[in-house]
């Protein structure tokens, strides 16, 4: 009963929500903008700021494909447990939700799977 | 490769191995803190990324908290060791981590583990796409990095984490389309009682709901989301009704989302305590697995347990019981003579009885009922890493398997990258359920190192296949 008067609750009284991009928050000071590179593009993110969250921001939510499946992956967990923001940074893997965005970092998605004939992206 | 010697390592830096690490250096123990933040703090108390003005501070208590706890921390003469994963810890006590400098082995008489919990999260259908996370993710997301996922927002699962978040996603100028508890608001009130004994954190989650309420954010209670759809991103969240044991009942609808933040609760990380031999007993209304601890939080000779690994009892308790943890451990390596261990501890268990009352009462509200995993469909994907879906563990069960490492080693379920950590609760409540065992008869996951990926320099260490001893040749 509870549930059926939310639910008509929140179809008369819920106002249109529109969609919106992964932003940060105007009333925080972020640290200075500097560049880095992404699959050899180059991208601009705050300073010190987590690189999975400043991708999501810069319009990367997507980190990587899954071997098994090639399903897109993005951040889930964002404290090092699951494992799903996988990224090479200047060469080596890293998991983008534990590591913080320095100038001039090279990062390169799907780095593992790429190399692999027959996965997608190949 | 760097070695260090210590008289104690504590092993995670949030509330409950901050102080620890504190109360041991009090006594005059040389103290080694591991942990994988920035800074340190864990999760409830994990530090911004951006620069904290007063306003933040005063805005935030969990905030003030934090760096009120980093600054004693980082006045105690205790060694840091932030931005390290431990990967490997044996009796002895041997600690392996790595870190942006290097590999750090460390030599200690005694270990106060401290590791946390990971969060539980019962798949469904699409739970894989881009833009869902978890609910600690969400406030990590909002509290440590001043960002916002991709809106509207579906808010779904168990525990005042939900409010949380959806208040705090509101707060930040987002949107929230819906959120979807599982609890309904008997259940809610039947632990008013507990509940009370923090009237501060009450008040906090009554201005959470009066927040949504303004915002005109559909509340659904008694309910769960069943069903993510989107190709690379969320567009849609299915949500359904469930019933008093959560399965899903009744008439589903859909809503637009752009992300979803999604948790049922959170689950001791038992990974380190395991890989010691500590034996741990299953205890639903603490999370799950939980280690065989003394009332001085000793589990064998130098071992030491503190905070949410050792039972979900929030953050209060956990503070109180590394505490007592450190304290403990001064006494046993002689640092502290017995009489003024009696003394010092005696106001510390008080208070931490005080604060499991709170946080026990929070636990139990988040433990997980059977219909949620029964209804997991059969093409959701359960271990993310190795991509298996239900079915196939179905397919397992019916063929004679019984336990979680037997599921593991017929399927690789739990031996991906994440190590079982994201599907562990999933598998077993899905093993348990099909074969009418108890969480206890289907066991965990065999605890191996290294506990974290590592590159093979690491495990090698200077190691040669000149160091290689090769017997002489035979004689022709």
């Amino acid at each position: 009963m509870g549930t059926i008067a939310s639910t008509l609750f929140g179809l008369f009284k819920r106002p249109k929500r529109s969609r919106s991009p992964w932003r940060f928050v105007g009333t925080h000071a972020h640290h200075d903008q500097v560049s880095i590179l992404v699959d050899d593009e180059r991208l601009s993110a705050p300073e010190g700021e987590c690189l999975a969250v400043a991708l999501a921001v810069a319009g990367i939510s997507i980190l990587r494909h899954s071997p098994v499946s090639g399903s897109p992956r993005g951040m889930f967990c964002l404290m090092g447990s699951c494992q799903e923001c996988l990224v090479h940074v200047d060469g080596a893997p890293v998991l983008a939700c534990m590591e913080p965005v320095r100038p001039g970092m090279r990062v390169m998605l799907d780095r593992l799977v790429r190399e692999r004939p027959g996965n997608p992206g190949h | 490769m760097t070695t260090l010697v210590a008289d104690l390592v504590v092993l995670g830096g949030g509330p409950a191995g901050m102080r620890a690490a504190i109360a041991a250096r009090q006594h005059g123990l040389r103290v080694a803190l591991i942990d994988e933040g920035q800074r340190s703090g864990g999760q409830i108390y994990r530090s911004p990324s951006y620069p904290v003005e007063d306003t933040d501070l005063r805005a935030s208590p969990d905030l003030s908290r934090g760096e009120k706890l980093r600054a004693e921390l980082a006045e105690s003469g205790t060694l840091v060791l932030n931005r390290h994963r431990a990967w490997f810890v044996a009796p002895g006590l041997h600690v392996a981590c790595f870190g942006p400098d290097g590999d750090v082995a460390l030599e200690a008489r005694a270990i106060v583990l401290a590791t946390g919990t990971t969060e539980r999260v019962i798949p469904i259908p699409g739970s894989t796409i881009p833009g869902v996370i978890g609910l600690a993710a969400a406030t990590i997301l909002l509290k440590a990095h001043g960002a916002l996922p991709a809106g509207p927002s579906v808010v779904a699962g168990v525990g005042p984490l939900l409010y949380a978040v959806a208040a705090g996603l509101l707060k930040a100028g987002g949107e929230v389309a819906a959120v979807v508890d599982l609890l309904r608001p008997g259940d809610w009130s039947a632990a008013l009682p507990g509940l009370m004994t923090r009237p501060d954190l009450l008040a906090r989650g009554a201005g959470w709901m009066a927040a949504l309420v303004r915002a005109g954010v559909p509340v659904h209670a008694g309910a769960t989301v069943t069903a993510v759809s989107g190709a690379d991103a969320v567009e849609a969240v299915e949500i359904s009704p469930v019933a008093s044991d959560w399965s899903p009942v009744g008439m589903r609808t859909t809503i637009a989302a752009g992300s979803m933040a999604i948790g049922h609760g959170l689950t001791p990380a038992t990974e380190f305590t395991r890989l010691l031999g500590v034996p741990h007993h299953f205890s639903a209304a603490r999370g799950g697995w939980v280690p065989a601890l003394d009332v001085d939080r000793k589990a064998a000779d130098g071992i030491y347990i503190a905070g949410d690994c050792a039972g979900i009892s929030g953050a209060a308790a956990a503070e109180w019981a590394g505490a007592l943890a450190g304290l403990s451990a001064a006494r046993d390596l002689g640092a502290l003579p017995r009489d003024d261990y009696a003394a010092a501890t005696r106001d510390v268990r008080r208070r931490l009885a005080g604060a499991e009352r709170f946080g026990w009462t929070v636990s139990r509200l988040m433990t997980l009922r059977p219909g949620l995993a029964a209804a997991i469909a059969p093409e959701t994907i359960v271990c993310r890493c190795e991509d298996i879906p239900r079915i196939r563990i179905d397919q397992v069960t019916g063929q004679g398997g019984r336990t979680l490492n037997q599921l593991k080693s017929t399927t690789r379920c739990g031996m991906g990258p994440c190590q079982g950590r994201s599907c562990g609760e999933a598998a077993a409540e899905i093993v348990a359920g099909n074969t009418g065992q108890t969480r206890q008869e289907v066991g965990f996951w065999t605890a191996r190192s290294p506990l974290r990926p590592i590159a093979l320099e690491a495990a090698l260490g200077e190691y040669s296949y000149a160091d290689i001893p090769k017997p002489p040749m035979l004689p022709a």
